[in-house]
């Protein structure tokens, strides 16, 4: 329990630095909100669905009428999700989820919060760049695979290498390389160069990398979609998120620009217990506050402050 | 009795909020192969099941390609940002003194076996469960009680349990009641729970825990008090007229029900479960005594009843909360499991429920199959308590808070906001950074959101490498180095 607390705490913190506010919901939710004709898939409905329906239900967003709504909406909640899989494959039925949705802000300015947010959430546990990526991609490369584009790329001239290069590391030489290939007017590609600047204003861009696979089993999404990953290799995702511009029309109301994400609470910490093995990093929030982490090697049991931004 | 039109609606069903699909399609499409499946057998199992009632799916109104509901399920709350405020307060305050006390957080699911609430002993809780069958056949349910959970740690613990244990959870519960009364069907409660301690201490520890927390709120002995009885008091007078020890739980069940019952009907439930008429009476006239004096004259000093409450009282008298509490036989509360102390705070004007209740409940953990460990605790809601300081005005005002606004005046200048707010956050300070809006709108902002400072980045200033700096409660207004701004 405590360790959740310690988790949670981070959550909270950082939602707080962003300017966030914290939001919660009945964890029994009506049914109609998750399935809406026979045969589509409940996945297509689920995201940040719950999000949707406090728009509705909060006494003020009620009618949901521009005046009384105060855009853009920042909001942030830590709650319990479930779901029903045979216990053969030893899989959990519930799982704590930190989410944090943008209502209202149209431009690719909020996915660079929500990308701020998890990076500070990363190097607050200590993880670092190297550890640790975000994925970034688009859905309006429409159906694009990773081959298809390699293979536009591969028939400009360049070698598998460069093209390797291109789609790993999402630089303005890539993104110049990849506009070539796709045409300027892909409404893509501006946005993902967008995206890259701020990342570079916001300090992040070593985190990010484009790949056109992170699109896939996320029906919903209209815009950017991104996952954080194990550089390691271990597949499963540790959060992911994007845009959704037109999922409140599928409610039957009129459709707000929307963005956020959804970062469970076991992967992660999978993941730190893997990376804190050798070293134990404790961030508490004096040393924080400095820019700093504590660092502790278990084998000799040294003790020091390092700059948060140096941890290797 | 399912409540099914002769094409029923699967809309009107009630689910427990899934899982948000990250990552590989693998995840995403075996999820909803499954679910599209056994949403037709849940269908069937649900039509015969008695507890899956739909009474209340008037409410949704879900037709075709219409709007969706926007209400939460009936009886639950949504917890929008001023209502969240409000209540992480409430549960910051709950923390705090369980800190005092030294007391451990713990957490448990929500969704628990059926089993661990069957209890067949008439009680209000275990007849309002908020139970279904899950896609495997298995019953389960949403606690009512927290209770029950706890049990099941400690017991799963075993043998390498180092007691005496304190724990506190702050949890969600769950009933089922017919909406016709617009009672709630949720509501959160901290527990605070002591293992492995036999002696009245432990609940002369609760007990401050209680009263702490109301010394926190502001709220002063003269507005709420806490009663204070003996299940062994019931226990002695059912042995004074021998009465069989397997009617012990059933006559507390019924006679928890003194304050919402008459007298006649109180009688007249009694007497149905076999106790005689001068055995009715007996039980009657003790639980209408109000001074320990008076009890001890009844019972007979010897009794462990008038002992574990003289202990009590003594140690209110230490502790320094003797006049917050006062005995009173009628108190027994309506759980089957207690076995002791048991004791519930209330207001002075009678106007509101229980604030909170608790007791003993040493025999517990044997009715799971374990060993019996003794225990004590008690849930304390977070309706009842929010009405009670809205009542006296002691509600806190739970505005927003901010430190900065960055803000750039010019749309070319949201490079340079950007890396101004992502390092301010970074040094631990709440930024908002806001675009798109006019200078008026960020004023009035500032206002709602309580921020400290306003930073404008500005063409000018930011070609000589600075940004404006505005103190909203000063309206000092200055120049500083992008760099240097903390």
């Amino acid at each position: 329990m405590r360790h959740r607390t310690w988790l949670f705490d981070q959550f909270r913190e950082v939602s707080r630095l962003m300017a966030f506010e914290e939001v919660d919901f009945p964890v029994l939710e009506s049914e109609a909100l998750f399935i809406r004709k026979a045969g589509e898939e409940i996945t297509q409905q689920v995201s940040s669905i719950f999000f949707l329906y406090l728009l509705f239900s909060s006494p003020s967003l009620l009618l949901f009428s521009r005046k009384s709504v105060s855009l853009p909406l920042k909001w942030f909640t830590i709650g319990q999700c479930w779901r029903y899989e045979r216990m053969t494959r030893g899989r959990r039925r519930e799982h704590y989820q930190w989410n944090m949705d943008i209502f209202g802000v149209p431009k690719v300015r909020a996915e660079a919060e929500l990308l701020q947010a998890i990076v500070l959430l990363f190097q607050r546990l200590g993880i670092t760049s190297s550890d640790v990526g975000i994925r970034v991609s688009s859905r309006k490369l429409g159906k694009l695979t990773r081959e298809e584009i390699e293979k536009e790329l591969m028939s400009t001239g360049l070698s598998s290498e460069a093209v390797r290069g291109i789609i790993e590391v999402l630089s303005l030489k890539s993104l110049s390389k990849l506009e070539e290939v796709l045409g300027s007017g892909v409404e893509a590609v501006a946005d993902l160069k967008k995206l890259f600047s701020f990342a570079e204003q916001y300090d992040y861009a070593d985190w990010i990398c484009f790949d056109a696979s992170v699109v896939r089993g996320l029906a919903y999404y209209t815009g950017i979609v991104f996952e954080a990953f194990d550089r390691e290799g271990n597949l499963r995702a540790i959060c992911g998120g994007g845009r959704y511009d037109r999922l409140l029309s599928t409610f039957g109301s009129e459709d707000i620009p929307a963005c956020g994400f959804g970062f469970g609470d076991a992967v992660i910490v999978e993941h730190a217990e893997r990376i804190n093995a050798s070293r134990l990093i404790l961030v508490g929030n004096s040393e924080w506050e400095r820019g700093m982490v504590r660092v502790k090697i278990l084998s000799t049991r040294e003790e020091f402050e390092v700059k948060a931004g140096e941890l290797e | 009795m399912a409540a099914w039109s002769s094409s029923p609606s699967l809309r009107h069903l009630l689910l427990l909020r899934p899982r948000l699909p990250l990552g590989p399609t693998c995840l995403a499409g075996s999820f909803s192969r499954r679910h599209v499946h056994s949403r037709r057998r849940r269908l069937f199992s649900s039509a015969s099941s008695s507890t899956l009632t739909h009474g209340d799916a008037a409410s949704a109104h879900v037709d075709g390609d219409g709007v969706v509901d926007v209400n939460p399920p009936r009886g639950t709350r949504d917890f929008p940002p001023e209502e969240m405020r409000l209540r992480t307060w409430l549960f910051d305050q709950f923390r705090e003194v369980s800190r005092l006390m030294a007391f451990e957080e713990v957490d448990f699911p929500v969704l628990e076996s059926e089993a661990l609430f069957i209890r067949k002993a008439g009680e209000e809780i275990t007849q309002q469960l908020y139970n279904f069958e899950d896609k495997g056949g298995r019953r389960v349910v949403l606690r009512p009680e927290i209770t029950p959970s706890l049990a099941r740690l400690v017991i799963k613990q075993g043998k390498s349990v180092s007691l005496p244990l304190k724990w506190f959870t702050i949890g969600q519960c769950w009933r089922y009641e017919r909406m016709t009364r617009g009672r709630r069907r949720e509501h959160y409660q901290w527990n605070m729970d002591i293992f492995g301690v036999p002696k009245v201490q432990a609940e002369a520890e609760l007990l401050q825990a209680i009263v702490l927390l109301f010394q926190r709120l502001g709220i002063p002995s003269s507005d709420v008090g806490i009663r204070v009885s003996s299940r062994k008091v019931l226990q002695a007078v059912l042995n004074m007229y021998s009465i069989p020890e397997h009617l012990f739980t059933e006559v507390c069940v019924i006679v928890d029900k003194l304050g919402k019952l008459t007298r006649e009907e109180i009688e007249k439930e009694l007497m149905s479960t076999g106790l005689s008429s001068e055995a009715v009476q007996g039980i009657i006239e003790v639980l209408s005594l109000k001074s320990l004096s008076k009890l001890e004259e009844v019972l007979g000093s010897g009794v462990e009843a008038v002992a574990d409450l003289k202990k009590l009282f003594s140690f209110a008298e230490q502790y320094g909360y003797a006049d917050w509490i006062c005995f009173d036989a009628s108190v027994v509360r309506g759980l089957a499991y207690y076995t002791g102390i048991v004791f519930e705070a209330f207001d002075r004007e009678g106007k509101l429920r229980a604030i909170c209740g608790g007791g003993r409940y040493d025999r517990l953990l044997s009715t799971f199959g374990s060993e019996d460990i003794p225990a004590c605790g008690f849930g304390f809601g977070d309706a009842v308590i929010v009405e009670l300081l809205k009542e006296k005005g002691l509600l806190p005002d739970m505005p927003r808070q901010i430190d900065d606004i960055v803000f750039p005046l010019d749309e070319e200048l949201e490079g340079p906001a950007s890396s101004i707010a992502s390092s301010l956050r970074k040094k631990g300070r709440a930024v908002d950074l806001v675009e798109d809006k006019r200078l008026k709108w960020v004023f009035k902002h500032a206002e709602r959101i309580n921020a400290s400072r306003l930073i404008l980045v500005g063409n000018s200033e930011w070609e000589r490498g600075m940004v404006r700096v505005k103190i909203l409660s000063t309206r000092e207004e200055f120049e500083v180095k992008a760099g240097e701004l903390e």
